[in-house]
């Protein structure tokens, strides 16, 4: 590996920079630590909003418009704001913008939570959450040059999973033993890690910066790029891997809640601490396995890994449907750490191995991400849906199909994408 | 709370803006806007129109022509009107006396977590009938609605953080399903049926 990647910096940076070199090497460690850093603060900002509008007096249809404003903002601004990324040089500026907008966002919930600014909160954290992956995809490409990258977006997915675990325990602690006010104040302060972590990226940044992109489609007159843009988006591989994120996505999304509010009717004892192992033994299989998934991609290939990932998954929802034991279910939700370390390294990888260096790798990223998001919300009514008509039991089933239909699909007709050996550039 | 009022004043923004004229029939008692032949109202100039009352678009005011205007109603005082007057007939609420529950905390007899109040059902004579909690989860993950009969329920008034408390404990909740007003039909839990497995 180490062979390929001065060749890459160079072609990448136009700096012959060292890339074991210690600024280098302490971007590399700022790049953990900022993966680390968001997945802590994205917490705070998931279901639990709920939770705490509900302590502020808002009724449940409020709570459920104010949520839908968030994802119809990040779904509308997935693409958008990849274009905005791939115009950007400096990603390390986006990403402390989009950290700076998240602090802003936290703040309004917990300092002001009237009904305009958790609006203008849930705008801003939809929007900003759309900017961040990107960027650190793009800071990740930069660094590890494209021959490298599966390993080093393991080690974004490593760290990003321990942010998980730390968050969810921190700020579980915080709701149990203070108030809900306080894990926003929580989430607010933790940015400011994260802001430090960009310090030496900034420096990496500042010491190799972007070269003109390399690719041909460079100096081409508008019309060229569009044209350039457009056959990139129809790339049958782009257009079949993102049926496969929308696939996953919503055989995933909704089997975490409905498997939780199973085992909170059938859990004798304390039914929140097996829901709590229940988010946090996945995210320590996904910190264990990312930077080997990363590898086995770069070795093996990308479809074996995306179908391994919707493999797990089908077997996952398949045995929900006929496991009831609480301890037992806890086991089962290892499959969703296999399949959240393939799929979560498989996204940016694929999509850069199709982006390639055509200078829009964000936006393809934004593609995906949107085919994800509607994934995600297909998933979270069908699952109401089918569970409300047809019972837990035909729900599990139904994810198991969905993912298995996945899984079918990657076989038949997903191509390889990982670029050959010696970089056809 | 303040979600309300900023609502309200959202409303009444927006009905200022949209319908000038509908806004001020509200406070203009004189003339009766949408009786009078609408269309040609328009036409029509709108001398008869209340001195003070600049600001309203003439057509809706008037109805066309005949009956000789119904004699100028005694200027409404000057420009203020624009802003609605508070009811005269306002009642101060004792702090005491009336207890906020949306969002509360609600306790179990032992004092554990039973999650929060997110809605009250009334029955068709308004007397409260089921409260609905949100029970349980991690962060958010797995909790879910549960309807509870107000007969189960004890009034705390004096604590205001958690106004309301069941005499049932999680043990007997837990098992219950989730409350959905779309569910045919909706569930909730009763008091024990004096019978075996629910003692505690």
């Amino acid at each position: 590996m180490l062979l390929d990647r001065p060749a890459a910096a160079v072609d990448r940076h136009g700096t012959p920079s060292d890339p074991a070199g210690p600024v280098h090497r302490s971007a590399g460690w700022g790049l953990d630590a900022l993966n680390l850093c968001v997945a802590n603060i994205q917490t705070g900002f998931g279901p639990f909003i709920a939770v705490f509008l509900t302590s502020q007096g808002w009724t449940q249809t409020a709570i459920g418009f104010a949520l839908s404003i968030g994802t119809v903002t990040a779904m509308a601004s997935q693409v958008p704001a990849g274009a905005l990324v791939d115009a950007i040089a400096r990603k390390s500026a986006v990403a402390l913008f989009s950290l700076l907008a998240f602090t802003g966002s936290a703040l309004l919930f917990a300092i002001w939570p009237t009904t305009l600014s958790i609006y203008l909160a849930e705008i801003l954290h939809g929007f900003s959450s759309c900017t961040l992956g990107p960027a650190i995809a793009a800071l990740s490409l930069v660094l590890a040059g494209s021959s490298s990258l599966g390993a080093r977006l393991g080690r974004n997915a490593r760290f990003a999973s321990i942010g998980n675990g730390i968050g969810a325990a921190l700020m579980g602690a915080c709701g149990y033993y203070l108030s809900e006010r306080s894990v926003f104040f929580l989430t607010a302060a933790l940015t400011i890690p994260a802001l430090g972590s960009l310090v030496p990226l900034f420096r990496y940044e500042a010491a190799a910066p972007p070269a003109k992109r390399t690719e041909p489609g460079a100096s081409v007159t508008h019309g060229g790029r569009f044209a350039m843009i457009r056959r990139l988006l129809l790339d049958r591989r782009l257009v079949v891997f993102g049926f496969c994120a929308a696939l996953f996505t919503l055989g995933n999304a909704a089997l975490l809640p409905l498997v939780s509010s199973a085992l909170t009717k059938r859990a004798t004892g304390e039914a929140n601490l097996l829901i709590a192992a229940c988010i946090v033994l996945p995210q320590v299989i996904v910190a264990l396995l990312s930077p080997t998934v990363g590898r086995i991609a770069d070795r093996l290939g990308r479809r074996t890994v995306v179908l391994l990932a919707f493999l797990s998954l089908a077997v996952r929802a398949f045995l929900f449907a006929w496991v009831t034991e609480p301890a037992l279910i806890v086991a089962i939700q290892a499959f969703d750490g296999i399949a959240g370390a393939c799929f979560g390294v498989m996204v940016p990888l694929v999509t850069s191995d199709i982006a390639g260096r055509t200078g829009h790798f964000n936006l393809c990223l934004g593609m995906v991400g949107f085919a994800i998001g509607i994934g995600a919300t297909i998933s979270t009514s069908l699952a109401g849906w089918t569970a409300d008509h047809f019972g837990d039991v035909a729900t599990f089933l139904s994810f198991a199909a969905v993912s298995a239909a996945g899984a079918i699909l990657v076989w038949v007709a997903l191509p390889e994408t990982r670029p050959a050996r010696p970089e056809a550039a | 709370m303040s979600r309300l009022r900023t609502g309200r004043a959202l409303l009444v923004l927006a009905g200022l803006v949209l319908s000038p004229p509908l806004a001020h029939a509200g406070d203009d008692p004189s003339p009766s806007p949408s009786s009078g032949p609408a269309p040609d109202a328009a036409s029509v100039p709108s001398g008869q129109a209340p001195a003070g009352n600049q600001a309203t678009p003439p057509p809706m005011d008037q109805p066309a022509s005949p009956p000789p205007a119904p004699s100028p109603p005694p200027p409404p005082p000057a420009p203020a009107k624009e802003v609605p007057q508070p009811p005269k007939n306002l009642e101060p609420i004792p702090k005491t006396a009336a207890i906020s529950v949306l969002g509360k905390k609600v306790h179990g007899p032992a004092g554990e977590d039973m999650g929060r109040v997110v809605d009250l059902l009334l029955d068709r004579d308004g007397r409260l009938q089921t409260v609905v909690i949100d029970f349980g989860g991690f962060l958010g993950v797995g909790s879910r609605k549960i309807a509870i009969d107000w007969r189960l329920v004890r009034f705390v008034p004096d604590d205001a953080d958690a106004p309301i408390a069941l005499s049932l404990g999680k043990a007997d909740v837990q098992a219950a399903p989730e409350y959905k007003d779309t569910a045919q039909p909706p569930v909730m839990v009763g008091p024990p049926p004096s019978g075996p497995d629910v003692a505690r």
